[in-house]
């Protein structure tokens, strides 16, 4: 039965325990204990569960909370050692109490027992019997004559009447006690009570004969002293026992009451005296959770104002550390400008305000003419101090209300806010007019930097921010197409508007293939015309389209760029393709690899790091990548692109100059850029067989590379003639139909040896095909 | 022997040529009111002054030895010789084989112990004085009979009067065997207006309890010079629970002031030593003494504790203060 009440209470416990946090973790256990099913698995984890609990308690505790317990832990231990001494204390204290009241009881029968022994009659008896009866804790008293005999015993308790009297040896034994401590503790006995015997001889005094009327003191042999008698008397204590247990449970009581009332005195003070730093609980609260919009009071006690002014500083400089981070996060570092990412927020904050107003507002696309002229001609440092310049007048340009942001390059985005088109065409023929009258001057020449402004009403949210920008934008090129140095109305109606919203669509296309990571990759041949091999492949990008069609680089890269997504596209390229090309080296160890890099991505600033770092984790080894970059590419940034494809170099990349002579092509670039292979622009390719002047260009080109230690790669093979004249012109690789068309997986055609072989060829392909 | 006794017994040789004139011319004016007037047996016996006197003292007191020299001066010192027993009892068949050597036929025993060593030899008549218990140890006999030891109890209690005119009730402690000299002093206070509560008691600690008992109700108490009821310890305590509780205390002993008493009574060496030869005097010829058992002192020496006096608020009158045995 005890085991079960325990099993019982044990899960009673449990149960009222689920209620808070750790006892829930013990689930079902209290339906096994109530079912008399406890083993130590049980008891351990209710143990494990109060301990947890414990935990919890001390991890959450508070400081007034934990001095209040130090100080009520302290305070009981305190409590009960006090009380455990004056327990002590009192109880020894109690008993020499008795004893020194029994010697006194003694001493004072001893001086009423003398008529007793000279009659023995009532009156006698009687006084002794009063006496005795005033103090309860005497049991008995005998009174025996010097001869051992019992003269008188009078008993108050019942019950000891059969305790035998002294014997006579006892009695001789207190005669021998010394005679200045004739007090003698005969013994304790438990007669249905704890009882203390004393005893004592009772003796008298009687001067010498002539004794008084010579009195001295000091000489005790003047005076005859003579046994009378002994006394022994009982002393119970247990009712003084019992008053002391009393006295002290209700001295525990009032303790107790009182070190309840103290802890509760205490917890005010202690309350009152942390209260400044209770105060600083919420602002901590809130620093915790990344708040720093408040000030401490530094005002009260030393060591608060001490932790509020540590406490206000903090968040002074996490304020200021934001302010600069946010700063830094949504201006553009080079004009102080605005940059896309908050301007983008501040259109957002726009369109909700518009929402409730009739008011209008405009959003203004600005693109300098002539920025990449003289980015290109005085160099980037010119080019950075023209955009801040520009930067400057267009923010002096516009009232304070309104916000001009760069949007990257040489763009620039304005928000013109509670204007109309009047307005509006107002401030822009002023930014126009400022810009033609506006001359840059650097190195000592001087550049008039015209801009064309293109504009799109805002009316309510009818159209997101990428809508309006897109609008804005398009209006732009509609102005730049109109003659540049103009400002230009977005028209939905619009015909070239219309080829605008398709580029636009495209970016949607574009953002949302990089999104779900549905580009395609294509492989296509590149073999060297002397042994006939497919030496490389050049990696091709494809992006399907709405109907799943595949889209050709050619319909939306120009779109990509337009908007910005070229950096992204290209990364997407690099990483996809090297973690393909891993795989394929897997089994052809020596395939080499060509990948486009668009000008935008090449000119990124950690472009080395971030091909250093897609090849290290792809494990795609460096010299088997050759990076294709356009002849304009090279030609514009030959600076940083010299610097970028020499370190690039170093570590065994190698680079192809792409379409060359399709641009501004000059021969002194093939002599000035580190690059290692000339691909020759498809244009020259094409009708080379019949055209006696692309078969000129081809040969000095393959010349020229020849003489600068550069090989040559010619595009668009689409015929054994056009791949047998090339051979004969010297030149090392070709590439095209003819070869091997792109596809998903690396292939390459057979390649005819003759024209008969080639004829042979095309006749069974046709035939296939039919 | 004691010094003191071989300085008296050169006296009683030196002096016993006139000790017939001196006897025949003595004029003793206690003599006369000591002697009742009804005691023709006395003047018919003053022939038996002749005869050798030996004074044996219970030791050296002051007191005794006054009242010792009184017979010897007044018999001179042919006539009486001087034995001292020094305190102690073993002395006694030393001492009486010198009185027997002085050819003492008259016996005087100054204290107790001297009237018990004499009481021991049946031979001579004896006079014994400072004797309290005499009826205690069977000191009276026709040929043994002594003076009283307490002054007049009239002069006592008119002293209490003079010192507290407003003493009303007084206790006593006595030893038993004292019914007559309890009688005696409760008529004396009832004749001054006191009212005298004696009690009884076998013991020092009984003497103590009474006293405890009748403290409330009494304003002064009489220490009757029972050595068989008092000890040191308990006196000490009856003179610190009178102190305590403004009891005035009158003892028979001076030694006593010291311990807290304010009065202290005795009687007059040369009063007890003339009652003692006046005694002798009339002792006849067969050895009789006749007279009471005890013949009563006359005159008293008052002496008064200044200090207790003062504890207690008491004026002492000028003429007890002016007193020689005032203290």
């Amino acid at each position: 039965m005890r085991r079960t009440d325990t099993t019982s209470d044990v899960a009673a416990r449990i149960k009222r325990g689920s209620q808070y946090g750790r006892w829930s973790s013990v689930p079902g256990l209290a339906s096994r204990l109530k079912q008399g099913i406890p083993d130590t698995r049980v008891v351990y984890r209710v143990l494990r569960s109060a301990t947890q609990a414990v935990q919890n308690f001390f991890r959450r505790r508070s400081l007034l909370g934990e001095m209040l317990l130090l100080q009520l832990l302290f305070a009981i231990v305190a409590g009960s050692l006090a009380f455990g001494a004056l327990w002590l204390s009192s109880s020894r204290a109690a008993a020499d109490n008795m004893r020194n009241w029994g010697e006194q009881w003694l001493s004072t029968l001893d001086e009423i027992s003398m008529p007793l022994y000279v009659a023995q009659d009532d009156e006698r008896h009687l006084q002794v019997e009063e006496y005795v009866q005033k103090f309860p804790e005497i049991a008995f008293v005998r009174f025996y004559s010097d001869s051992g005999e019992l003269v008188f015993e009078d008993y108050q308790q019942e019950g000891i009447a059969g305790l035998a009297p002294l014997t006579v040896a006892t009695l001789q034994g207190l005669i021998n006690a010394p005679r200045d401590d004739q007090r003698y503790l005969l013994d304790t006995v438990e007669q249905d009570m704890p009882l203390m015997r004393i005893g004592k001889p009772i003796w008298t005094e009687a001067l010498l004969m002539d004794g008084l009327l010579g009195l001295d003191l000091s000489d005790d042999s003047a005076v005859e002293t003579t046994l009378i008698g002994f006394v022994e008397l009982g002393l119970n204590s247990s009712a003084y026992g019992e008053e002391l247990a009393r006295t002290i449970r209700s001295g525990t009581l009032w303790g107790t009451l009182l070190l309840v009332l103290l802890t509760v005195a205490s917890w005010l003070v202690y309350r009152r005296a942390l209260l400044p730093l209770s105060h600083l609980q919420a602002p901590l609260k809130k620093l915790a959770k990344g708040h720093t919009d408040f000030t401490v009071e530094t005002a009260g006690h030393t060591e608060i104002v001490a932790i509020a002014d540590a406490l206000n500083t903090t968040v002074t400089a996490l304020n200021e550390r934001d302010k600069k981070l946010w700063h830094l996060a949504n201006h553009d570092s080079l004009t102080g400008l605005v940059n896309r990412h908050r301007f983008a927020e501040i259109l957002n904050n726009e369109l909700a305000r518009l929402e409730d107003t009739d008011n209008t507002s405009a959003l203004l696309f600005i693109d300098l003419d002539q920025f990449k002229y003289v980015n290109d001609t005085v160099g980037h440092a010119a080019g950075d101090r023209l955009l801040q310049d520009v930067a400057e007048r267009l923010t002096n340009g516009v009232r304070q209300s309104d916000t001009v942001s760069r949007f990257g390059g040489d763009e620039f985005v304005v928000l013109l806010s509670d204007v109309n088109e009047k307005q509006v065409k107002d401030i822009c023929e002023d930014l126009i007019r400022n810009a033609s009258e506006h001359h840059f001057i650097e190195n000592e020449e001087s550049f008039t930097v015209r801009c064309s402004i293109g504009i799109t009403m805002i009316w309510g949210n009818e159209f997101t921010p990428a809508d309006l920008l897109s609008q804005a934008d398009m209006a732009c090129h509609h102005a730049k197409s109109l003659g540049r140095n103009r400002y230009d109305f977005y028209k939905a109606s619009s015909r070239s508007m219309a080829g605008m919203a398709s580029e636009v669509g495209l970016s949607r296309q574009i953002q949302q293939a990089l999104q779900d990571d549905t580009f395609v990759l294509h492989f296509q041949p590149i073999v060297d015309i002397n042994t006939r091999q497919a030496t490389h492949y050049e990696v091709l990008l494809r992006m399907r389209g709405t109907n799943n069609k595949l889209i050709l680089p050619d319909a939306f890269l120009p779109a990509a760029i337009r908007f910005g997504l070229m950096i992204d596209v290209d990364r997407w390229v690099i990483r996809n393709a090297l973690e393909q090309i891993a795989e394929m080296r897997a089994e052809h160890p020596d395939i080499g690899f060509t990948l486009n890099v668009s000008g935008n991505m090449f000119e990124t600033p950690d472009f080395v790091d971030f091909v250093q770092k897609s090849l290290k984790e792809t494990g795609v080894p460096m010299e088997a990548i050759v990076l294709e970059i356009t002849e304009q590419v090279a030609v514009r940034t030959i600076g940083n692109s010299g610097r970028r494809i020499t370190k690039l170099a170093k570590l065994g990349c190698k680079f192809a100059l792409d379409d060359f002579g399709a641009g501004y092509s000059s021969y002194s670039y093939l002599k000035t850029l580190p690059v290692d292979y000339i691909k020759i622009d498809g244009s020259f390719i094409r009708n080379i067989v019949s055209d006696i002047v692309d078969q000129k260009i081809v040969g000095s080109i393959i010349e020229i590379a020849k003489a600068t230690g550069k090989q040559t790669i010619a595009e668009h093979v689409v015929d054994y003639e056009t791949f047998a004249l090339l051979s004969e012109l010297g030149v090392d690789f070709a590439q095209g139909h003819f070869l091997g068309k792109p596809g998903k997986v690396p292939s390459s055609e057979e390649i005819p040896t003759s024209i008969a072989d080639a004829k042979k060829k095309r006749r069974r392909k046709v035939s296939q095909t039919a | 022997m004691h010094p003191r006794s071989g300085k008296l017994l050169c006296r009683v040789t030196g002096i016993a040529a006139v000790s017939v004139l001196l006897t025949g011319c003595l004029i003793n004016p206690f003599a006369q009111d000591a002697q009742p007037a009804a005691e023709p047996v006395a003047k018919a016996a003053k022939t038996a002054i002749t005869r050798q006197v030996a004074v044996v003292l219970s030791n050296e007191l002051p007191d005794f030895v006054a009242i010792a020299n009184e017979p010897e001066n007044r018999l001179g010192n042919e006539k009486v010789t001087v034995h001292n027993l020094d305190g102690k009892p073993g002395n006694a068949e030393h001492v009486l084989a010198e009185v027997d050597a002085a050819g003492a036929d008259q016996l005087v025993a100054v204290g107790l112990l001297a009237a018990k060593v004499g009481r021991e030899q049946q031979s001579r008549p004896m006079v014994f004085c400072q004797t309290y218990n005499y009826k205690q140890y069977g000191l009276l006999s026709e040929t043994s009979k002594g003076i009283g030891l307490l002054p007049p109890f009239d002069k006592q209690f008119d002293t209490g009067h003079e010192l507290d005119s407003k003493l009303k009730r007084i206790g006593l402690l006595s030893g038993s065997n004292q019914e007559d000299l309890l009688a005696e002093i409760r008529l004396a206070g009832d004749d001054k207006g006191i009212e005298v509560i004696s009690r009884v008691v076998n013991s020092d600690k009984e003497a103590l309890l009474e006293f405890k008992r009748m403290m409330a109700n009494i304003q002064g108490l009489i220490i009757l010079p029972d050595n068989r009821i008092l000890s040191p310890g308990v006196l000490r305590e009856l003179m610190s629970l009178g102190a305590k509780h403004r009891t005035q205390i009158a003892v028979y002993a001076p030694g006593l002031l010291n311990l807290g008493a304010l009065v202290s009574f005795t009687g007059r060496p040369t009063d007890i030593a003339g009652a003692v030869i006046t005694r002798l005097e009339n002792i006849q010829t067969d050895g009789r003494i006749p007279g009471p058992d005890l013949v009563p002192l006359k005159d008293i020496s008052v002496q008064v504790n200044p200090a207790v006096a003062d504890h207690l608020s008491l004026i002492i009158p000028a003429r007890l203060a002016r007193s020689p045995g005032s203290r």
